[in-house]
């Protein structure tokens, strides 16, 4: 698959989008304290270690909030949910989340990690529901 | 000056271009219009003015401080700053100058313009074209384009309503007051432009569950405070805004993205460290006036400020005069006589240091507020944030 790097990429963030090329959501996760750290950061906010290493969460996680984003002209909104991952509070990924009716978008509903092409690079996104 | 703490300062003019959709003139041209007025204000000779403080913003080209200090001939300066947001920092750093001696007499401003980025009407303006060139401090950006820039505040606030039951009316009666409030405001961009609570209630939801009428109007114009110390400020001829406190609260990065949830810390931050160095409490304030860039900023500021954490909502009914369409909070302080940003137009919260400074100097005309002695300003939004105590001199 050909890769679409985003405008700005860097040394913290590169592992991210190139886990993104390969069909999987890699994060930083701190290998002293074992914190997860997303936006990607080349030092532990927690135990302040530059050990930093790169895990992929398990995908399942809770919707915390959310917003309805437009999105081309005479095509629906979508809602943009921040993801609450299992592994961690507050440890949000913000992408679309597919399957959610506009009218009733429900705070607390459980969210499985998918993904989805869009421009030339691979993107996460949440559908509704615990994996089976 | 004696004891060899920090000077007491004070600030000591106030000057704003006119506020509208189209001023017709160059941001720059605003910036000047508004130093020159502050400083004429002020009673302070131009040659004396030695400081200068301005801000850089992340999203929309700024006047930087070189260019009032050449376009109003400005030769005597030794001390100047362009702050990160928000806007009230350039005031805060001028206090901080002045206090520690690095000059004597600060002159500090803010100018907003309606670039090509604001909107579509504005981009079909060749006069309204902004400078190229991204520029991202928190970092974070192709992480935000790939979900097309969504804006954190307002899923903040439905994470606020979803915990606590916040509703459409709560953020209603803060837009509704300030609106009203603007009536009052010859300069206001909304001066003559009534707001109902139905007709708040009736506008479409853009970005649920907040309406075009929650976010403040982007506009063209400038604003301008001087600062000088105490002591000198007893040879000018205002009476001047003494500064009781000034701090900042800063908890993450400024993409409002990621840290979207964390405003109340950030804002209760900055309340703790105002009150402390002070030694005052919200009770001792005569007038708030709190920062609205959007409406659900100023609902989680009402919280911080009045120490309600979670109960906005009830705090603003009791608060609320349904027929005077104004809120009153704890009997007696009422918030943002000028209308703020939601009614008098986008300066980013500056217009609500320069109202305060009126109101107790008592120049706030038929707006005025009887005994006004202290008041609160707090700016920004999460989360970074400003904010001080004037006590009149
Ligand atoms: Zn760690």
């Amino acid at each position: 698959m050909t890769v679409t790097w985003p405008t700005r990429m860097d040394h913290d963030t590169a592992a991210y989008w190139q886990g993104l090329s390969d069909g999987k959501l890699v994060l930083c996760r701190c290998k002293q304290c074992e914190t997860w750290i997303h936006p990607p950061r080349g030092r532990c906010p927690e135990c302040w270690s530059d050990d930093i290493g790169h895990q992929s969460p398990g995908g399942q996680a809770t919707l915390y909030s959310y917003l309805i984003q437009p999105t081309a002209p005479k095509q629906p909104p979508e809602v943009i949910g921040w993801a609450e991952l299992d592994e961690q509070k507050e440890l949000f990924i913000v992408a679309p989340v597919e399957g959610m009716p506009l009218d009733n978008v429900e705070i607390g509903a459980r969210l499985t990690l998918g993904f989805r092409e869009q421009g030339g690079t691979n993107l996460p996104v949440f559908r509704t529901g615990d994996t089976k | 000056m004696t004891g060899g703490g920090p000077n007491k300062v004070a600030i000591v003019g106030i000057g704003q271009s006119t506020l509208s959709r189209d001023a017709g003139r160059s941001v720059g041209a605003l910036a000047l219009d508004a130093v020159r007025d502050a400083i004429l204000d002020s009673g302070v000779p131009r040659e004396k003015i030695d400081g200068v403080s301005g801000i850089y913003s992340t999203d929309q080209p700024t006047v930087w401080p070189g260019y009032v200090v050449e376009g109003l001939g400005l030769k005597n300066i030794v001390w100047s700053n362009c702050s990160s947001p928000p806007s009230a920092n350039t005031v805060t750093e001028g206090i901080l100058a002045v206090a520690g001696g690095a000059c004597d007499y600060a002159v500090c401003y803010h100018s907003k313009f309606r670039w090509d980025m604001v909107s579509g009407a504005a981009r079909k303006d060749p006069l309204r074209r902004s400078p190229r060139g991204a520029f991202d401090p928190a970092m974070n950006m192709p992480l935000v384009e790939s979900c097309g820039v969504p804006n954190g505040m307002f899923a903040a606030m439905q994470r606020h309503a979803h915990e606590f039951g916040t509703t459409r009316e709560h953020l209603g009666m803060i837009v509704v007051n300030n609106r009203n409030w603007a009536l009052e405001n010859e300069a206001a961009v909304f001066n003559d432009t009534p707001l109902t609570m139905e007709d708040y209630l009736a506008a479409p939801q853009i970005a649920p569950p907040l309406t075009a009428l929650d976010m403040d109007m982007p506009i063209d114009g400038a604003m301008a405070v001087v600062i000088t110390t105490a002591e000198r400020a007893a040879d000018l001829p205002n009476r001047p805004a003494i500064v009781e406190a000034s701090s900042n609260g800063l908890t993450g990065g400024t993409d409002f993205f990621f840290h979207a949830f964390d405003s109340y810390a950030a804002y209760r931050v900055l309340m703790d460290r105002l009150w402390n160095k002070s030694g005052l409490t919200i009770e001792d304030m005569d007038l708030v006036n709190i920062y609205d860039g959007f409406s659900s900023l100023a609902l989680e500021w009402i919280e911080a400020a009045f120490d309600v954490r979670g109960e906005a909502g009830g705090f603003l009914e009791d608060s609320w005069d349904a027929d005077a369409g104004k809120l009153t909070f704890l009997g007696r302080i009422p918030m943002s006589t000028h209308g703020g940003n939601l009614g008098e137009g986008r300066v980013q919260g500056f217009g609500h240091v320069l109202e305060a400074v009126r109101q107790l100097r008592g120049s706030a005309g038929k707006r005025q507020i009887d005994e006004a002695k202290l008041a609160l300003v707090v700016n920004g939004n999460n989360p970074v944030n400003a904010g001080m105590i004037l006590r009149a001199g």
